[in-house]
């Protein structure tokens, strides 16, 4: 009975997507009882901070009350993490102007640093799109288990243990997945240009 | 590549992808782990227990210890012999009772008695000198076809002589000591014998 009555309280995402489009506040509410933790687990992870997190959540709905409408998004759980996670990354950088800060986000970052030259960019004709495009394309290819675990570990920034224990393997299962989807993902840069 | 392109470039991943990847997300956490079922792990190891302790008690019966006893002997023709193990009773005296303990050894009198004064807490200096068994059986010979035969007319009257050292007398409950001392060395034969005398010497 109780179970019915939290499954009945959380409203789904097309429900939600049509209160914003008839800009009505409850959308936001409803959003916020649906993806509240989610959202927040995003932003911690990047931030490190649980006031950053929550200015950086009260943004994302901003920023969703702005997008919708135009936006329609088919997957609203997708088209929110995006949001929160460059409000996020925008918190993260003006952070790390002003002072230090150790995160997940930065050690997921630093496992990156292969990928990463600091001799001017030479690929700075390239826009970040086509090199999303490329990236994209590398992690639709991998099987559904890498591709979780890129996700996870890169857009999500969640911690090898979290991720481990979500697909219920070791530690050093995950640190080895990782490894193999970085080789693959540096060949296909390579491949491509990005990386000489 | 700069750090920031990267970034950026991850924040674009498609939204096909992140759709797969929540969708995974909900079916991992909706994917109900199988209960532990925490009570067979414990009921194992329960019965293992029990199980070792009911061997332990089993095992304890036929282990000898704190003494040694000969596994081998050396037969008529030099060699060296192993004795075959047998479960046997040995009696010994218990606050002024005769108790008995089924014991595993390899089978000779000589470790039979070695047992017995193990159990009974007797001393090393008490010995076994002799373990004799006699019957009216008769022996004879005679002669045939122009050769010696031996002939054996088996006995029906069987009499076990056990001839130990004389210092057994000087134990408590001496008497008591020789009943347990007949029935251990008697029965461990198999042979129902009419008479028992212990000798000491």
């Amino acid at each position: 009975m109780e179970l019915q009555t939290k499954a009945n309280s959380v409203m789904n995402d097309e429900k939600i997507v049509d209160l914003y489009w008839q800009r009505d506040e409850q959308a936001i509410k409803e959003t916020d009882i649906k993806y509240n933790k989610y959202l927040l687990s995003v932003a911690m992870n990047i931030v490190h901070d649980m006031c950053d997190s929550e200015e950086c959540l009260n943004d994302t709905y901003i920023g969703t009350w702005n997008a919708i409408p135009p936006a329609r998004p088919v997957a609203l759980q997708a088209f929110l993490g995006s949001i929160m996670r460059r409000t996020a990354i925008d918190r993260f950088r003006a952070n790390k102007r002003q002072k230090r800060i150790a995160s997940e986000f930065t050690v997921s970052l630093s496992e990156l640093e292969d990928f990463i030259t600091d001799d001017g960019d030479i690929t700075a004709e390239i826009e970040t799109k086509e090199l999303a495009k490329t990236i994209s394309n590398f992690v639709r290819s991998l099987p559904d288990r890498q591709m979780y675990i890129f996700v996870s570990r890169y857009y999500i920034a969640d911690p090898i243990s979290t991720i481990s224990k979500e697909l219920g393997c070791s530690v050093s299962t995950v640190k080895r997945e990782i490894e193999a989807i970085k080789i693959g993902l540096k060949k296909q840069l390579e491949s491509e240009g990005y990386i000489v | 590549m700069t750090q920031e392109k990267l970034i950026d470039a991850i924040t674009d991943l498609d939204s096909d992808i992140l759709n797969r990847y929540f969708d995974m997300k909900a079916d991992l956490a909706t994917k109900k782990k199988p209960k532990k079922r925490t009570w067979v792990k414990w009921a194992s190891v329960a019965a293992a227990c029990m199980v070792l302790v009911v061997m332990a008690t089993f095992a304890m019966q036929y282990i000898p210890t704190e003494y040694s006893l000969n596994y081998s002997y050396v037969d008529a023709n030099g060699r060296e012999a192993y004795i075959a193990d047998k479960n046997v009773w040995i009696y010994y005296v218990d606050k002024g009772e005769i108790e008995r303990e089924r014991v595993k050894l390899p089978c000779t009198a000589e470790n039979v008695f070695i047992t017995w004064k193990h159990l009974n807490t007797i001393g090393d200096e008490v010995e076994l000198i002799e373990y004799k068994i006699v019957s009216n059986g008769n022996e004879s010979t005679s002669e045939f076809e122009g050769q010696g035969v031996a002939n054996y007319e088996p006995g029906d009257y069987f009499v076990l002589n056990i001839t130990v050292t004389k210092n057994l007398q000087s134990y408590e409950e001496y008497e008591l000591l020789i009943d347990s001392l007949e029935k251990s060395m008697s029965e461990y034969s198999n042979i129902d014998f009419d008479e028992i005398n212990v000798l000491f010497n």
